[in-house]
């Protein structure tokens, strides 16, 4: 009776060996909104109005605060001003800043420029939004012809 | 053979009521999801015990933070932890990875030593970010062709889940999460 009982035991466990478990686990995504930038209407980098006289620079820097270097100089009333941009995108994200030289033209005639932002990198705000702003330098030839010259350059945001 | 947890050994004097009522433990024991240590007792006949399979989720399968796309595109999680990104999606998984980052989902399975268990992964996952959806497909993980994962010497393994996602055109921005159930049969 005693190793009947045992026998049974022996077929219960074996019966019992394959066991299935599950589990649940989780999966998660994140999709950000794009980083956008948008250049603030009517801003720009005034270099101001110059005299080139024998030849020099104009800076003006991210904050607009413009000075001229070497023979050429800024003509009194002149006014300086720094280029704006606003920058939309995920909230709290860091992202990268990038400005391109340029040219400004006048018909024919040309002058060429460098440019600086107000800070290389920055973060995006708890709402996603961020701004920054473009100084730069404008380099005068000596007897560059009088006129008034206009040109663009490339700003780049990059999220981090 | 020495006695551990997994073991136990009959009395030759027990009386029938004593086996009946380890009869009933260990039927308990075979299926519950917990895996704590049978009774034990010594004896002369002896009978292997298969501990309770258990599995348990340590990491979500996590695709990260990118860009919503313009075109639709895919973003693959490998086992190793390698993303890689196709069509719209490619570029825009290259961004700051803030919060638990990205990896693969990982679960710990508990049972009888160098046994051989069968995983069942799902065909697909969707999770969501209330209306809006996102499909995972493709689901790989460290398994035989055969779809077996082996537990090692003392009885674990974990295992390894990757996918694949599947993101739409301007998919909506925003979190998404979702579960899946995996099913592991210990041998």
């Amino acid at each position: 009776m005693k190793k009947f009982v045992i026998a049974a035991v022996a077929v219960a466990l074996s019966s019992g060996s394959a066991y299935a478990a599950t589990a649940n686990g989780s999966a998660t995504a994140e999709v950000v909104s794009p980083i956008t930038l948008t250049h603030t209407p009517a801003a720009t980098i005034n270099f101001g109005m110059i005299d080139a006289g024998t030849g020099g620079s104009v800076t003006v820097t991210p904050a607009g605060v413009g000075t001229a270097a070497a023979g050429a100089t800024l003509v009194a009333g002149s006014v300086n001003s720094a280029d704006a941009f606003t920058v939309t995108g995920g909230a709290s994200r860091g992202y990268t800043i990038a400005t391109a030289a340029g040219t400004v033209n006048s018909g024919v005639n040309s002058m060429s420029f460098t440019t600086v932002p107000s800070a290389a990198t920055a973060t995006l705000s708890v709402v996603g939004l961020g701004a920054f702003t473009v100084g730069g330098t404008l380099t005068v030839p000596a007897g560059q012809v009088p006129g008034s010259y206009t040109g663009s350059y490339v700003a780049t945001v990059l999220y981090q | 053979m020495s006695r551990r947890p997994g073991h136990f050994d009959c009395l030759t004097d027990m009386n029938r009521a004593l086996i009946l009522s380890l009869v009933a433990a260990v039927t308990t024991l075979a299926y519950g999801t917990a895996h704590a240590a049978p009774a034990k007792a010594s004896g002369a006949s002896q009978a292997l015990v298969v501990a309770p399979g258990s599995v348990v989720p340590l990491d979500a399968l996590r695709f990260g933070q990118f860009m919503r796309p313009t075109t639709a595109g895919t973003l693959t999680i490998d086992i190793a932890g390698a993303a890689t990104a196709t069509g719209g999606v490619a570029g825009n998984q290259n961004i700051i990875q803030v919060g638990t980052g990205r990896g693969p989902g990982r679960f710990l399975l508990r049972g009888s030593p160098n046994r051989q268990t069968d995983i069942t992964l799902p065909a697909s996952i969707t999770i969501a970010n209330g209306a809006a959806t996102m499909t995972v497909n493709t689901l790989t993980a460290n398994i035989n062709g055969a779809g077996k994962l082996k537990l090692d010497p003392t009885g674990s393994a974990v295992l390894i889940v990757g996918a694949r996602l599947n993101v739409a055109a301007n998919q909506a921005v925003g979190p998404y999460s979702g579960t899946y159930t995996i099913t592991v049969a210990f041998q």
